[in-house]
Order: structure tokens, then C-alpha cells, then sequence
């Protein structure tokens, strides 16, 4: 007995230390939409720009919702940072979204827009809160 | 039940992200979409009485819009899932006799808990506040070491 116990732990930490050494480390990134610029954004006027001249800015939307009877832009995009390190790994997603709000006119009434990405962390360590996202 | 779009793109970076995580012997993998919302964080929205500036102001734009019969609601996706996978064959293809290590010795065991949350608030045609409520999983996601 005494001597089986050392043979286990020494196996154990064979295929710890195997299972270790033979994982890697890796970080990757992905994107899904174009990034909002913050300058375009900006420059869309409540009351002045139209649905034409907002797409003339920013481009067709990603989704047009009609929401009591009048039109809403969503424009989203979405990206993840994954890190891993040894047996380790973390993927942290966030998303950008603005919506444009227009008026029955499809004058500009309102722009919301709320940017997550920019905050994304490449992490690895898989254990606590959630700050990296 | 057809899924809405945003809950198709949601669930592609999950599997994307699933895909791109490690995959040794044994892994840890969290993966977490957004920032978790609180009840303290939305204790200021009374029905009746809070509105949408209001809401948007402090909650930031939600992850969908979508349009109801009479206004609109704002859902606002959080995703944390935990992922411990263990295989204890692996090990064994070291020490198996050539040949023998090329049959399977795959001894896997795996477990995953997800707390996929949405905060949804109606507004009516207003943009004033009907309710506002988390439907979560009920599942606190934790890394659990045994399947069993």
C-alpha cells in the first residue's frame, strides 16, 4: 500500500504534467460587422438627415424595424476575444449597437448608441467575475 | 418555435467560440456574452412612470428592439456558460503497445452550465415603461467537476 500510493501520485502527476506541457496557449480574435465609427455616429443630426442620408453615412442597416408606425436602423457589431493558456480558456463577447430612430417624416428623431467592444478583454483565466466582457 | 435573429447570431459566436477553445486533456472554458444586468442595476424602472430616455440613458442601448402590439420591448442578452472536460483515457495512449494506443481510449467526461439571461422592458406607444423582468435559466453557471 505504502508503495502503491507514491506509483499513483507519480502516474498522476505524469499525466498532469503530459496534459500540461501538451496544451498550448492561444489567442484569437473575431469580428462579425463593421465597426461603428465614432465620427459617422456623430455626425448623424437629429431633425436634419433622412433615412437616405443616414444610409449615404453609414450604409444599408444590418435590421429596419417598423415600431409604432415608424422606422428604427439597428446597425450591430459584434466581437470576441479569446484567450487560452495551458488548460485554460476564455471567450469574451460584447457588441456594439446603435439604433437611429426616425419620425414619420423619416426624419432623423433620435440615435442611440452604446459601444461594449471596446472594453473586451483578451483573458485566459476561466474562474471569477465577469469584467472582461 | 422559430428562434429571432439575434438569438441565431448569439448562438454562432457561442459555437464559434466553443470551436476556438482548447482542447487537451483537460480544459476549463468560460465563455461570456455581454455584461450581466442586476436587480440593482434596474430597480429604478417603475411601470407606469419610468421612460425610454430614462431607461436608455442608464441601461445603454438594448441588444434587440422588437415591435409589440401596442410599443415596443427592449431585451438585453447576457450569456455565461462554465465548461470543465476531463478525458481520462488520454493518459493511457502513452503506455498502451503500439497498435493498441490506435484504438479508441477515449474516457470523457464533461460538464457545462449556462446562465443565458434577458432583461426585457415594454414600453407603450409612449415610450413609457409597462414592465421590465429577467427571464434567466435559474442556473447560476459553476464548474462542476462530475457529470454524475
Amino acid at each position: 500500500m505504502n508503495v502503491l500510493i507514491p506509483r499513483v501520485g507519480v502516474v498522476c502527476l505524469v499525466w498532469m504534467s503530459l496534459g500540461f506541457g501538451t496544451s498550448g496557449c492561444a489567442f484569437s480574435r473575431g469580428d462579425l460587422g463593421t465597426p461603428l465609427n465614432d465620427n459617422d455616429v456623430s455626425r448623424i443630426q437629429k431633425g436634419v438627415d433622412t433615412e437616405k442620408s443616414v444610409v449615404a453615412l453609414l450604409g444599408p442597416p444590418d435590421s429596419v424595424q417598423e415600431i409604432n408606425d415608424r422606422d428604427v436602423f439597428h446597425y450591430y457589431r459584434y466581437a470576441m476575444k479569446h484567450g487560452t493558456f495551458l488548460v485554460f480558456s476564455r471567450i469574451n463577447v460584447a457588441s456594439d449597437n446603435l439604433y437611429v430612430f426616425f419620425n414619420e417624416e423619416e426624419v432623423v428623431q433620435q440615435v442611440l448608441f452604446g459601444r461594449q467592444t471596446n472594453n473586451l478583454k483578451f483573458q485566459f483565466w476561466p474562474f471569477g467575475g465577469t469584467e472582461g466582457s | 418555435m422559430k428562434l429571432p435573429r439575434t438569438a441565431w447570431r448569439i448562438w454562432t459566436i457561442v459555437a464559434l467560440g466553443i470551436g476556438v477553445s482548447g482542447c487537451g486533456p483537460i480544459s476549463w472554458t468560460r465563455i461570456t456574452l455581454n455584461k450581466p444586468l442586476h436587480t440593482r442595476d434596474v430597480s429604478f424602472i417603475k411601470p407606469g412612470e419610468t421612460k425610454w430616455d430614462e431607461v436608455t440613458a442608464r441601461l445603454g442601448p438594448p441588444s434587440e428592439l422588437r415591435r409589440t402590439a401596442d410599443g415596443m420591448s427592449a431585451n438585453y442578452y447576457y450569456y455565461d456558460s462554465r465548461r470543465f472536460d476531463v478525458d481520462f483515457g488520454w493518459g493511457a495512449g502513452f503506455f498502451l503497445p503500439p497498435g493498441a494506443s490506435e484504438a479508441p481510449h477515449q474516457l470523457d467526461f464533461t460538464t457545462s452550465t449556462i446562465d443565458a439571461d434577458t432583461f426585457q422592458v415594454a414600453f407603450d406607444q409612449k415610450g413609457v415603461v409597462q414592465y421590465g423582468a429577467f427571464s434567466d435559466t435559474a442556473t447560476a453557471a459553476q464548474f462542476k467537476p462530475s457529470p454524475f
